[in-house]
């Protein structure tokens, strides 16, 4: 499909290629948009790109529900201990705070130290 | 006790910015300097052009392309955002001397430079059009904790000690020892190094942007990504706990759904990853 640049959103699948008028290929086929990517499109004067319907490949951070109960649970008591101060009254604190509880889970960060 | 401005003048370690920092300002300034002007300046230090060669062919741009020389990248990044590249690299340099019994520097720069990038992003999500500016206020956000390690380690230590045996947060110990905290004494270097005012609400007010009413957004976005890489724990900066999220119940727009911050947090993955060693070691 094709979505007009402000519509599109980080993690969608480039599938034709963008090129500018000189027929200069800017953005190859198979491209999984980044924040960064949307902002050259803008710079670049680009109105629409063709785009998978179905979500990108691009990595989601993995569930929890695969773990074992035990380390989900030790998982949240870190994360609990470490968020003691922060209200959770908030839906978007308690986002995080599952995404962190998973996280945990797996061993921390994505970041090697 | 003195206050935030008075330690800050009379810190005996205050690392400056580098002189290339200020010329580079200048120039910049000028709205006919030309695109050489520039490069030479930054081929004076080829550590940094390397940096800056290196960022601009990094997935923090995205460029589709290889960029080979500083006047390309000098085009296509753009002189602001050039400008707090600079900056950038030119900070992490100048607190090498900083304790590592106190805190682990590379640690601290995982958890600023995340901070910085989270922060771009989410203003990226706003539509700020110029949303790299907020990667500068996120790296140096919690700048006054190392003016703080290098000036004060005694008082430093009791305030680590007490955090972690009462079980509280850091700027509110720092305000009963020494009378104010890290975001007040970041914000002041922020002065003393003539940096915009905009960069000083970001440092100033991460704890609490509505003490920031005239650029709230500014100030909130570098808060709220200072929440989410704290509680994801990208790196640590000293702080044993996170803070708490502020949100005044008329900005609850300003937040993110379960599918915007799971792709922002996939694509910090990737993206600190790259940048981290690119701005904090000297060859990698």
């Amino acid at each position: 499909m094709k979505l007009s640049i402000d519509k599109l959103k980080p993690g969608m699948r480039v599938i034709s290629e963008v090129a500018n008028l000189n027929h200069a290929v800017l953005l190859p086929a198979d491209t999984i948009l980044l924040a960064q990517h949307l902002r050259l499109l803008k710079m670049w004067g680009i109105d629409a790109v063709e785009v998978a319907e179905a979500p990108s490949e691009l990595e989601s951070p993995r569930a929890a529900e695969d773990l074992p109960g035990e380390l989900v649970r030790q998982a949240e008591a870190i994360v609990s201990r470490r968020m003691k101060h922060v209200p959770l009254a908030h839906p978007a604190v308690t986002l995080v705070r599952d995404l962190a509880i998973r996280r945990a889970a797996h061993g921390g960060g994505a970041i090697p130290a | 006790m003195i206050d935030a401005r008075t330690f800050a003048q009379r810190a005996g370690d205050l690392p400056s910015l580098p002189a290339l920092y200020y010329e580079l300002v200048e120039v910049i300034g000028d709205p006919d300097s030309p695109v050489e002007t520039i490069s030479n300046l930054l081929q004076q230090d080829q550590s940094l052009a390397l940096r800056l060669l290196r960022l601009a062919n990094s997935g923090f741009y995205g460029f589709p392309s290889d960029i080979g020389t500083l006047d390309e990248a000098v085009q296509l990044i753009g002189l602001r955002e050039l400008q707090d590249l600079v900056l950038a690299t030119s900070v992490i340099k100048s607190f090498e001397k900083v304790p590592g019994h106190l805190v682990d520097v590379g640690s601290f720069w995982r958890h600023s430079i995340a901070c910085g990038l989270a922060s771009a992003m989410l203003a990226e999500q706003r539509h700020d059009p110029v949303p790299e500016r907020f990667f500068v206020g996120g790296l140096l956000h919690d700048i006054g904790r190392l003016i703080l390690f290098l000036n004060a380690p005694e008082e430093s230590r009791l305030i680590l000690d007490r955090c972690e045996k009462e079980e509280r947060l850091a700027q509110d110990v720092e305000v009963e020892v020494l009378g104010f905290d890290h975001a007040m004494l970041g914000a002041e270097l922020i002065d003393l190094w003539k940096l915009p005012q905009s960069l000083r609400e970001m440092v100033g007010s991460h704890h609490d942007p509505s003490a920031s009413p005239v650029v709230f957004l500014d100030a909130f976005v570098v808060h709220y990504a200072d929440f989410i890489v704290s509680a994801l724990e990208y790196g640590k900066s000293g702080e044993v706990f996170v803070s708490p999220l502020v949100v005044p119940s008329n900005r609850a727009r300003w937040l993110m759904e379960d599918d915007r911050i799971e792709a922002l947090v996939t694509e910090l993955d990737h993206t600190c990853e790259e940048v981290f060693p690119i701005l904090t070691r000297e060859r990698s």
